[in-house]
């Protein structure tokens, strides 16, 4: 069974080779190291498509919808919000909304439960803003060996915003959170046309709900989210990957024992290893739901294809975040590893926005180059080398990616 | 030391300045206006208005291939194929895991006999290396759209036979039953009170159908549960058991009331047959059965006005309208008012409900 198993993993991987680079891509591999997958070369050609409200972004599916970010979106610091992921689990999406009518409900185990509109929220509490990477569970797991399903994002699930609106913490104290709180639930306007399907709802711990951080927004770069991302309400979870972050939020239950729900329970759950990582012939049996967010750094520039030329200056650029401890350095290296240069940081845009790093580069010789980059925090983490679970979440490699300069 | 200090401030100056991307005066003035639309008191209307949004549909069109019924019928419900066609090639052990845990997971309608098929048409499209056929990159809006799906021959499984129950009693409990299993398996789509309008309608196409706007014989409910609609998101019902099948068909069947609402004058008949002779049979037939000539290549296929009877105003709507989604096409160019009114009269004649 074992051998069999073996046997058909080898010659998926095979088809897999095969189907990513083909024979003209393998021609052009500088050397056989790059049966990795290499995150930032050979992209394929993607289809763009406009959705109301959004520029046009890459098309992973149509209903519901899932919409990558082009790559150059993050020369800016902050992604527009037109040019923003979006990535919905149930087909029942909300296509209509009131703001006049809509309101946030508040219950469970509270003394005073409350029913609150946005009117209420932009006027009877302190207004809070916090930039913030958010960042899908699953963004780059098409670069995953062996290749996983789920929704197949390159490096664009993943956006950095200012987000304006009332901490949660304020919410609570408004209703008087019962002291054996345990956990608070929070629950979407999406619905699944089946009602078999389990409800999409996102659990967090009292404390960490309570935590002055944890928000809830009405704003997204300083204008009202779009519909697709999650108008008129939406939760921030600072440091934490996505899947926490409800769109069209419109419940809040406090609970007074830890919450059961499909998407805690079953979906969204890492192995409870180091870095999240498992053996695809031995999977972890301990899993635990995926929570903050692993240090990364990534390319912005050179793009995919991009051709430099000879004797003329170029800033190699890119962006490193992690879950809230803060870079502490980036390093850059333009010979495949062997040589490690430290990058220029920019100035920090807050604790848990992504932070861009710059290195300038004057390349002398003409051929194709491939360049690698790895971040390290304040806490003395570091990224990996190679990253895998059955899910293809939290993808922290070591990015590369490759260039030709003429 | 004042050197410093000064240092110190600017380089605060900075970061403060970074952090307040993208503008801090942009921002607060974006504010202050939704924070004022937000106050109906303010009379600013226009952003205080309900957001709507309008999805587009893009669906593809899939290859043909053994099993693609069955992936239609217990897949596209709830997700277009592009969730496929985005994976790359599984095997046959990593589809059929996938598609069991659709099945128990969240719920997706497919009994234990259509997982193999399901699988088979997973595991062609990926063993030819056969994508389906999608628009190439382009910022031309013109080059995504809806793409009509691909007629095949439909060998439709008869359904087995639903026994009507005895007394009024018993047909209470069973249309009470029926409520149940709508709310659970087809309001999403169908909405609660059958309108077709329910939380996933906006993001299908063609739409769900509006069930209380037309009688629907209980061999088309039957056959339609059985069988899903080819061509469209709806999908094949099997796996519930037979009481379960007779207590909707007899809910949906409780959303129209029976009585018939008048027939039209035979001259209006007459006129109506003429126009329907020209424009409608070539795909509806000549009985109004649905399959004329051109209807075995149509996906959805051509409503069977024998056994589904439109009320007189949705009949005129769709005549005016088409019906998006479908090959139903508008007709308010070709044919008057007074022509669609004698038509919708015709047409509702056709009824013959085999029962």
């Amino acid at each position: 069974m074992t051998s069999q198993t073996q046997l058909a993993s080898r010659l998926l991987n095979r088809r897999m080779f095969v189907r990513l680079f083909g024979a003209a891509g393998a021609g052009a591999l500088i050397s056989p190291l790059l049966t990795r997958a290499s995150p930032n070369s050979g992209a394929p050609k993607e289809q763009l498509v406009g959705f109301p409200e959004k520029t046009h972004l890459i098309l992973r599916t149509d209903r519901p919808p899932q919409l990558e970010t082009p790559l150059n979106y993050f020369r800016e610091d902050f992604t527009p919000n037109e040019a923003f992921y979006v990535r919905w689990h149930l087909e029942g999406i909300p296509t209509s909304i009131d703001p006049g009518v809509f309101q946030l409900q508040i219950g469970g185990h509270v003394e005073r439960p409350a029913s609150l509109s946005i009117h209420d929220l932009c006027t009877q509490f302190e207004p809070f803003s916090i930039n913030a990477v958010n960042q899908c569970s699953g963004n780059s797991r098409s670069f995953f060996q062996p290749r996983v399903p789920g929704g197949q994002w390159r490096n664009g699930a993943m956006g950095n915003a200012r987000w304006t609106g009332v901490r949660l913490r304020d919410i609570l104290d408004r209703c008087g959170v019962k002291a054996s709180a345990v956990e608070i639930s929070f629950e979407g306007l999406d619905r699944a046309p089946l009602n078999a399907t389990p409800r999409f709802a996102k659990a967090l711990g009292i404390d960490h709900a309570r935590d002055g951080e944890v928000m809830v927004a009405y704003q997204m770069n300083g204008a009202d989210l779009p519909m697709l991302n999650g108008f008129p309400l939406r939760l921030v979870v600072p440091g934490w990957y996505a899947t926490y972050w409800v769109k069209a939020l419109h419940e809040i239950t406090v609970l007074p024992e830890k919450f059961h729900g499909f998407w805690m329970d079953k979906a969204y759950r890492i192995p409870n290893t180091p870095n999240a990582n498992e053996d695809p012939e031995h999977l972890a049996t301990d899993t635990v739901p995926i929570n903050r967010l692993s240090l990364r750094s990534l390319f912005v520039r050179p793009e995919p294809g991009e051709q430099l030329t000879r004797g003329t200056p170029f800033e190699i650029q890119g962006l490193a975040f992690d879950s809230g401890y803060g870079i502490q350095r980036v390093e850059v290296s333009i010979n495949d590893g062997v040589n490690w240069q430290l990058a220029q940081l920019d100035p920090e845009l807050g604790k848990y926005s992504w932070r861009r790093w710059r290195l300038p580069w004057l390349p002398e010789t003409s051929g194709r180059y491939r360049l690698r980059v790895r971040a390290f925090n304040r806490a003395g983490h570091q990224q990996t080398t190679g990253l895998w679970n059955r899910s293809g979440f939290m993808r922290n490699v070591i990015e590369q990616t490759e260039m030709e300069v003429t | 030391m004042r050197f410093l200090i000064r240092h110190f401030c600017s380089t605060l100056a900075l970061l403060c300045l970074g952090s307040l991307q993208p503008g801090d005066g942009h921002f607060e003035a974006a504010t202050r206006s939704s924070n004022a639309t937000l106050d109906s008191s303010t009379g600013v209307q226009s952003q205080n208005a309900v957001r709507r949004l309008a999805l587009p549909h893009l669906e593809l069109n899939m290859p043909l291939a053994p099993g693609r019924d069955e992936f239609m019928r217990a897949c596209i419900t709830c997700h277009s194929a592009r969730y496929v066609t985005m994976q790359p090639p599984f095997s046959r052990r990593q589809w059929e895991e996938t598609v069991r845990k659709m099945i128990n997971a969240y719920g997706a309608p497919a009994d234990e006999f259509q997982i193999g098929k399901i699988i088979d048409y997973l595991d062609a499209i990926d063993g030819n290396g056969a994508r389906p056929q999608t628009h190439d990159s382009s910022s031309d809006d013109d080059e995504i759209g809806a793409t009509p799906s691909v007629a095949l021959p439909e060998a439709t499984e008869s359904a087995p036979a639903l026994e009507v129950a005895g007394n009024e009693q018993d047909r209470e409990a069973t249309v009470r039953r029926g409520a149940v299993i709508f709310t659970e398996d087809c309001a999403g789509c169908h909405g609660d009170r059958g309108r077709g309008d329910g939380v996933a309608a906006q993001a299908l196409l063609p739409r769900p159908a509006d069930l209380t706007a037309a009688r629907f014989s209980s061999e088309f409910l039957r056959q339609t549960l059985w069988n899903g609609v080819h061509g469209a998101p709806m999908p094949s019902w099997r796996s519930l058991p037979p009481h379960d099948l007779r207590a909707l068909t007899a809910y949906v069947q409780s959303f129209h009331p029976t009585t018939n609402s008048g027939t039209a004058a035979q001259e209006s008949l007459a006129l109506g047959k003429a126009s329907y002779e020209k424009s409608c049979l070539p795909c509806h037939g000549s009985t109004g059965d649905g399959k004329g000539p051109a209807a075995a290549t149509l996906a959805p296929p051509p409503s069977n006005f024998k056994r589904i009877q439109p009320d007189f105003d949705y009949i005129q709507r769709v005549l005016r309208d088409g019906i998006p989604g479908t090959s139903m096409p508008v007709w308010k160019d070709q044919l008057w008012e007074s022509d669609r009114a004698a038509v919708a009269g015709y047409i509702r004649s056709l009824y013959e409900p085999a029962e």
